[in-house]
C-alpha cells in the first residue's frame, strides 16, 4: 500500500509494526515486500497446478538429457563427459538405412543410416536453445522499447508503435523467407528471424501494461518525491507490469519452436542433416507416406512433448501470477 | 465443366458399396478410360515456347505444338511436321514439310508459319535454342522452305526437335500465345486452372492416319493436376486419384515397387549430377587435390543410399545415353584412371597437392547446393565422407534455388570459397553435355561452366566437332575431349541422372519412359516414335 | 480524446503503415540475391544483349528508389502489373487465388470458432473439474502439433490408410459439396491452433463475466442457469473473444502457406512463397499489401470495437 509521503510529518508515528523496512524512502518500502511476497505466493500457487508441475518436470527432463545426450568442449577442455546417446548424431553409414525400430537403435535409422535416436537425444540442444535464445533476445529488445514508449508517450510512443504496427502486419513467414534466403541459413540467422518478428509482441504488451500502470498512485508518488524516469521505470512500472509479459514469453517458447520447424519445412532451416526435430521432419516427410514411419514420429513427438510441456507451464505461471486474469491482458495472445 | 473424375471412392460414398461392385472391373483414377490424370511438381508459367525456360511448361505444352522433326525414345530423328529434312551444302538445308496439316485454330500449316516461328525468338529467353546455328530462311513455297545456317551446325536435325512450330499469327500479333497454346499437336489447349489443373484434350483432326498407330490418340482427355508437395503426390498415387506420378521421391520407390497395383518405370536420362570447384581458389586450383576429392566422392553409396540403388556412378560429362559417343568401357577406363571412389589414392593425391601448395591440413571450406532433395542428400554424405579425412573441414549450406543460380552463376564462381553441387540436364547432342560446361567462353556470367574452366585444346575439340558433319570424326574429337576434361578434373562427376515414372498399372497402358525431362508425356501419343498410351482396363 | 476522434486518428494512421510495409516488403525483396532475370535465363546461354534487355524490361537498372516509386504510382493507379514469369496481369493471379485462400482460411475459422467457443464455455462453467482440465490439455496438445506433420498425418490416415477422402483438391467449382468435403481436412489442420486459442480465451471471458454482480442477480431473480448463460454471459464474453479473434485472421496466412502446399490447395499463400522465390516482385507486393492491408483493418475493427466497449481506458 502506497504511503502518503505527508503522512510522516506532525504527527506520531509508531514503527515495527510493518513488514516494510523503517526507512524514509517510500518507495522502496513500496516496492520490495508486495513483489517478494507476490512471487512467493505466485510460486505456491504454481505448484498447486499438477499439469503445470508435470509439464516442467518434462521439460527439466528434456534439458538434462540434451545436454547429458554428446560431450561438450568448450576450448578443448571438456566440460561434459557424459553421452548418454549412443552413436554420434552426425555419423552417416553406422547402420543399414530405414531400419525400423530395435534393440540396438529403439527409434530406427534413417535414409543415410544414422541413428535416430541420438539424433532425437541431441536434437533437444538445437530446439531448446533456439526457444530459449530466441524468445530472451525478443525480450531484450521488445521489453525496453515497449516500456520507454508507454511511459515516455508522445511522437517517441508513436514511432515505436507505428513500427510495431507496420511489423505486426507484415507475414511473418515472407519475413523469415526473404531473411533466411539473404543470410543463408544457419542456427544464428534461423534466430535472428525469430527474433526480427517476436519482439512486437512484448513492446506492444508492456505498452499496454506500462500505460495502465504509469496511472497508478504510487508511480506518480514516486514522481512527485522527484525520482528519476529510469528510476520508475526499472522499480515500479516494469515489474508490475512483467506478470503477462513473462507469460507470453514462457507460451511463445513453444511457438518459436514450432516456427523454426515449419521453417525447417519449407527448407529454410538448418545445415541440411542437422539433427533438430523440425528439420528431421521435413527430411522425412517422404517417409510417412512410404511406410517408414519412425523417421517422422519420433522427432515430432519430441516437439509435442515439448511445446506441450511448454505450454502447460505458461498456463500454470499465468494462473500462479494472475489467477483472475482479465482477457484484454493476453489479447496479444497467438 | 467437364465430367470430374468418378472414383471408386465417391461412388462408394454416395451410391452404396453393392452397386460400386460391378465398376470396379476398371478401377482407377478414370473409370471410363477416356481421361488420363496425371501430375505437374509446379504450375506452368508460360504457353510461348519462346518464354519456357522451365520444363514443366514445356511438359505441358508438349502435345500441343509439333517440331518439324521429333526424336525418338532411341535418340532417332523421325519426321513429324517435316517430311524430309535435306543437306544442300554446309550451310543451307532443304525441309519439305507435310501437307494437309491445319492448326487447332484452324489455319493452314505452311512454310511462312516455320519461318516465323524462327524468328520470333529473336530476343526472347530461349533465343539461343534458335539463333545459336539459324541465320536466315527462305521459303521458296508453301511446303518448302530453305533454311540457312551461320555455320555447318552438327546438332542441326536434333536442335530443330526442340523448335515447336507455332501459327504465323503468333508473330503479326494477331494471335496471343498467353491465351493459350495453339498448335498442331494430337492435344489441344482445354484449360489452365492455375495452381490446380492444365488439361488438353484430343485433337480430332490430327494429321497422323494410316500406320500401326490408332489415327486418332486414344485417351480422349489428359488432365494434369499440380502437385508441389511430393508426399501428397505419392498419396494420390496411391489413393488412386492420379494415375501418373513423375519423379516419385526415391525413398518410395522400393516400397512403390512392391505395391501390385503401381508400376514403376525408370530410365537412364540425359544428365548428371556434380560437384564443381572453383578453380581460381586454393586448394582447388591443384589439380591433385581435385582428384584426391574426386576420388572421396562415395557413389556407390550414394546411388544406394540416396538413390535406392538406381543409377550408375559417372565419370565423364557424356551420358551413356548417347551410346554413339560414350561405351561402358570409355566410363570404367575414366573412372579407374581419375575418378573412382579410392580412399587410399585420394590421400596420396592430397598430401602431394597440400603439400605442393605449402597448406597445413585441414582445410575449412563449404559445399554449396541447393534444395533439391536428392542433391542435399548426397551432398551431404560427401560432406561427411570429407570430414573422415584430416584434409578438409567441410560444411553444407543450402540456399533456395534463385540465390544459388545468383552465386553459381554470378561472374566471380571460380574464386568463390565452396565447392558447388550442381545437376545438369544434356540432351541427344553430345556437345549439350560439354560446351555449357567446360568451353572457355561460357564460364560465367555468359553461361555454366562455374569452375571458369579453360583450356584452349579442349575449347578447339569442341568447335571442331560442332561444325563437322561427319560422325567419326565428332565421335573422336568428343572422346579427346572427354579426356581431357577428366584428366584436368575441373568437376567430380558423381552420377548419371534417370528418370523414373509411377503409375497405376490398370489405369495406364503402353506408357514408357522419355529419356529427358521435358519430353516426358511424349509416350501418350507419339506416332512418329510408335508408341501411344490408353487408359488400360474397360 | 473521444472516440471518434481516436478511430478517425486511427484509421488515417493506417496510410502511413500500409506504406512502411510496402516499403519493407520491396526493400527485403530486392535485397535478396539474384533477380527476376536470373530466373528467367537460369541455365541458359544467353547474349549480353539479352541480360540487358531483360534487365531493362524490369527496371533493374534503375536507381532502387526509382523502381520503388514506378511501382507505387503504377498502384495507385490500381494498376498491380504483369506478373515477371509469365504474361498474366498480377491481378488476375491474385484474384484466381483470393477466393480459395479466403474460402480455406474462412472455414478453418470457423471451425476454430464452433469447436473453441463452446468447449470454452463448458470449461468455465465446470471450472476446476475434470472436463475443464481436461479440455485445456487437448487445447494445449492442439497448438503443441506442427501443423504440416499433423496435416500429412490426416491425409495419410484418411486419404490413404481409410480410403475415405481425396487426396487432392476434387476437379469443382469451389463452393461444390465436393470441394467443401475435401476442406474438412485442410480446414481442422489449420483451425485446430485457433480453435485452442478461443477455447482459452473463452473460458477466460466467461470464467470473469460469471463473477460479475449482474449474474448473482440474475441468478437470484430466478432465471435458469441455462439462460443466464446464454442470453447474457456469453453475450457479454463473446465480445472480447471476437476482438481478439478478428487479430486471429491475420495469422492464418502463415498456416495456409504450409497448409496449402500439404493438400495442393491452389491458394494465395503458395503464390506468394514462389513469387518470392522467384524474385517475382509485383506478385510480392501486391500480395504482401492485401494481407496487411487485412490485418490492418482487422486490427482497426478490433480497436474500435475495444475501445467503444471498455470505457475505463483512455486514450
Amino acid at each position: 500500500m502506497p504511503r502518503n509521503p505527508l503522512d510522516g510529518r506532525g504527527r506520531l508515528r509508531v514503527r515495527g509494526f510493518e513488514s516494510d523496512d523503517a526507512d524514509g524512502d517510500a518507495e522502496a518500502a513500496a516496492a520490495t515486500t508486495p513483489t517478494t511476497d507476490r512471487w512467493r505466493r505466485a510460486w505456491t500457487r504454481f505448484r498447486r497446478d499438477h499439469a503445470a508441475v508435470a509439464g516442467l518436470a518434462v521439460i527439466a527432463v528434456m534439458a538434462l538429457l540434451a545436454v547429458f545426450a554428446r560431450p561438450i568442449e568448450v576450448s578443448g577442455v571438456v566440460v561434459q563427459p557424459v553421452a548418454l546417446a549412443p552413436y554420434d548424431p552426425g555419423a552417416s553409414g553406422i547402420a543399414p538405412a530405414y531400419r525400423p525400430p530395435s534393440l540396438a537403435h529403439p527409434f530406427g535409422t534413417d535414409w543415410a543410416g544414422r541413428d535416430v535416436f541420438s539424433r532425437v537425444l541431441y536434437g533437444g540442444r538445437y530446439s531448446l536453445s533456439i526457444g530459449v535464445i530466441a524468445v530472451s533476445l525478443a525480450l531484450l529488445v521488445g521489453v525496453p522499447l515497449g516500456a520507454v514508449a508507454g511511459y515516455v508517450g508522445g511522437w517517441v510512443d508513436e514511432t515505436i508503435m507505428r513500427l510495431v504496427d507496420v511489423l505486426y502486419a507484415f507475414p511473418f513467414l515472407v519475413l523469415a523467407i526473404a531473411l533466411v534466403a539473404v543470410f543463408g541459413q544457419g542456427f544464428w540467422k534461423l534466430v535472428g528471424a525469430l527474433v526480427a518478428v517476436g519482439w512486437i509482441g512484448y513492446a506492444r504488451l508492456i505498452r499496454g501494461e506500462v500505460l495502465g500502470v504509469s496511472e497508478r498512485d504510487y508511480v506518480l508518488a514516486a514522481r512527485a518525491l522527484g525520482a528519476s524516469d529510469r528510476r520508475i521505470l526499472r522499480r515500479h512500472v516494469v515489474p508490475n507490469a512483467i506478470a503477462p509479459v513473462i507469460v507470453q514469453a514462457t507460451l511463445n517458447v513453444g511457438t518459436v519452436v514450432l516456427s523454426a520447424a515449419a521453417l525447417g519445412f519449407l527448407g529454410l532451416g538448418l545445415q541440411p542433416g542437422t539433427a533438430e526435430w523440425g528439420s528431421m521432419l521435413s527430411a522425412g516427410r517422404d517417409t510417412l507416406v512410404g511406410g517408414e514411419w519412425w523417421v517422422t514420429v519420433f522427432p515430432g513427438l519430441a516437439v509435442f512433448l515439448f511445446v506441450l510441456s511448454i505450454n502447460l507451464v505458461g498456463d500454470g505461471v499465468r494462473d500462479a501470477l494472475d489467477p483472475d486474469a482479465d482477457t484484454d491482458t493476453y489479447r496479444e495472445a497467438r | 465443366m467437364p465430367p470430374f473424375t468418378t472414383s471408386r471412392r465417391q461412388l462408394l460414398r454416395w451410391v452404396g458399396a453393392a452397386s460400386a461392385a460391378g465398376l470396379a472391373g476398371c478401377a482407377g483414377g478414370s473409370g471410363d478410360g477416356t481421361e488420363l490424370v496425371a501430375t505437374l511438381g509446379a504450375d506452368v508459367s508460360t504457353y510461348d515456347p519462346t518464354q519456357a525456360n522451365d520444363t514443366t511448361s514445356r511438359k505441358a505444352f508438349g502435345l500441343v505444338y509439333e517440331p518439324l522433326v521429333s526424336v525418338d525414345f532411341e535418340g532417332n530423328v523421325r519426321p513429324t511436321l517435316a517430311t524430309s529434312v535435306d543437306q544442300q551444302d554446309d550451310l543451307t538445308w532443304r525441309v519439305s514439310l507435310r501437307e494437309g496439316v491445319t492448326f487447332h485454330d484452324g489455319s493452314d500449316f505452311t512454310a511462312t508459319d516455320v519461318k516465323a516461328t524462327f524468328e520470333r525468338y529473336e530476343g526472347t529467353p530461349r533465343e539461343s535454342d534458335v539463333f545459336l546455328w539459324y541465320d536466315d530462311a527462305t521459303v521458296r513455297d508453301d511446303t518448302t522452305i530453305d533454311v540457312t545456317l551461320s555455320e555447318p551446325y552438327a546438332p542441326f536435325r536434333l536442335s530443330l526437335g526442340g523448335v515447336p512450330i507455332v501459327p504465323e499469327a503468333a508473330e503479326t500479333g494477331d494471335l496471343n500465345l498467353s491465351n493459350g497454346p495453339v498448335g498442331t499437336g494430337p492435344y489441344a489447349f482445354d484449360t489452365h486452372e492455375p495452381d490446380r489443373l492444365y488439361r488438353i484434350v484430343r485433337n480430332e483432326d490430327h494429321w497422323y492416319a494410316g500406320g500401326d498407330v490408332p489415327d486418332t490418340p486414344p485417351i480422349e482427355t489428359v488432365t494434369f493436376r499440380i502437385i508441389v508437395e511430393q508426399s501428397s503426390q505419392l498419396a494420390a498415387l496411391q489413393g488412386g486419384d492420379i494415375d501418373l506420378a513423375n519423379n516419385p521421391p526415391t525413398d518410395a520407390v522400393a516400397d512403390l515397387r512392391q505395391d501390385d497395383a503401381i508400376t514403376v518405370s525408370d530410365r537412364l536420362a540425359g544428365g548428371f549430377e556434380m560437384l564443381v570447384f572453383p578453380l581460381a581458389t586454393e586448394p582447388f586450383s591443384n589439380r591433385d587435390v581435385r582428384e584426391g576429392v574426386s576420388r572421396l566422392v562415395p557413389r556407390e553409396e550414394i546411388i544406394e543410399s540416396v538413390y535406392g540403388g538406381i543409377g550408375q556412378p559417372a565419370y565423364a560429362p557424356i551420358s551413356p545415353l548417347l551410346s554413339d559417343y560414350t561405351s561402358d568401357a570409355f566410363l570404367q577406363e575414366m573412372g579407374d584412371e581419375h575418378m573412382r571412389y579410392d580412399p587410399e589414392q585420394a590421400r596420396q593425391l592430397l598430401d602431394a597437392g597440400f603439400a605442393d601448395l605449402g597448406i597445413d591440413p585441414p582445410y575449412e571450406t563449404t559445399i554449396v547446393t541447393n534444395e533439391t532433395g536428392d542433391r542435399v542428400r548426397w551432398a551431404q554424405l560427401v560432406r561427411d565422407e570429407l570430414n573422415r579425412t584430416d584434409y578438409f573441414d567441410v560444411s553444407l549450406e543450402q540456399f533456395e534455388w534463385n540465390t544459388y543460380i545468383s552465386r553459381v552463376l554470378a561472374g566471380d564462381s571460380h574464386r568463390s570459397d565452396a565447392m558447388m553441387a550442381l545437376g545438369w540436364s544434356g540432351g541427344w547432342d553430345p556437345d549439350t553435355y560439354l560446351r555449357n560446361l567446360f568451353y572457355s567462353g561460357e564460364a560465367t556470367p555468359s553461361c555454366c561452366n562455374a569452375a571458369h574452366y579453360a583450356n584452349d585444346e579442349v575449347d578447339r575439340l569442341l568447335d571442331e566437332a560442332l561444325t563437322t558433319y561427319d560422325t567419326a570424326a565428332r565421335r573422336d574429337r568428343y572422346e579427346q575431349a572427354q579426356r581431357q576434361v577428366v584428366a584436368d578434373a575441373p568437376v567430380a562427376f558423381v552420377r548419371f541422372g534417370t528418370r523414373i515414372e509411377a503409375f497405376r498399372t490398370d489405369a495406364v497402358d503402353g506408357f514408357r519412359t522419355y529419356p529427358l525431362d521435358s519430353g516426358e508425356f511424349t509416350a501418350i501419343y507419339a506416332p512418329w516414335a510408335g508408341t501411344y498410351t490408353t487408359t488400360g482396363g474397360g | 480524446m473521444s472516440l471518434r476522434r481516436y478511430v478517425l486518428r486511427r484509421t488515417l494512421l493506417t496510410l502511413p503503415i500500409l506504406l512502411g510495409v510496402s516499403v519493407l516488403t520491396f526493400g527485403l525483396v530486392k535485397l535478396l540475391p539474384g533477380t527476376p532475370v536470373d530466373y528467367v535465363l537460369q541455365f541458359q546461354e544467353a547474349t549480353p544483349e539479352l541480360r540487358a534487355a531483360l534487365r531493362a524490361q524490369y527496371h533493374l537498372d534503375e536507381p532502387i528508389w526509382n523502381q520503388y516509386l514506378l511501382w507505387l504510382s503504377d498502384v495507385l493507379h490500381l494498376d498491380f502489373g504483369d506478373r515477371v514469369v509469365s504474361d498474366r496481369s498480377v491481378t488476375a493471379a491474385i484474384a484466381e487465388r483470393l477466393p480459395e485462400t479466403l474460402v480455406l482460411g474462412g472455414a478453418a475459422f470457423l471451425i476454430a470458432l464452433l469447436v473453441g467457443v463452446p468447449t470454452g464455455v463448458v470449461a468455465a462453467v465446470r471450472r476446476g473439474t475434470f472436463l475443464d482440465e481436461g479440455s485445456r490439455i487437448v487445447a494445449l496438445a492442439g497448438i503443441a502439433t506442427p501443423n504440416f506433420w499433423l496435416g500429412l498425418l490426416l491425409l495419410l490416415l484418411f486419404g490413404v490408410h481409410l480410403d475415405l477422402a481425396p487426396v487432392i483438391p476434387p476437379v469443382a467449382p469451389l463452393l461444390a459439396p465436393e470441394s467443401l468435403a475435401f476442406l474438412v481436412l485442410p480446414s481442422l489442420t489449420l483451425g485446430t491452433a485457433s480453435a485452442a486459442l478461443f477455447t482459452r480465451l473463452t473460458r477466460s471471458a466467461v470464467t470473469e463475466q460469471l463473477r460479475q454482480e449482474y449474474v448473482r442477480a440474475a441468478r437470484a431473480r430466478g432465471l435458469d442457469e441455462r439462460t443466464v448463460i446464454v442470453k447474457h454471459v456469453l453475450r457479454n464474453s463473446l465480445v472480447s473473444v471476437v476482438t481478439v479473434a478478428a487479430v486471429q485472421i491475420a495469422f492464418l496466412l502463415d498456416g495456409a502457406v504450409v497448409i496449402e502446399r500439404v493438400f495442393s490447395w491452389p491458394g494465395l499463400g503458395r503464390l506468394l512463397v514462389r513469387a518470392i522465390l522467384q524474385r517475382d516482385f509485383p506478385v510480392v507486393q501486391a500480395v504482401v499489401l492485401l494481407v496487411a492491408t487485412a490485418v490492418v483493418v482487422a486490427n482497426l475493427l478490433a480497436d474500435v470495437l475495444y475501445a467503444w466497449l471498455d470505457p475505463r481506458i483512455t486514450y
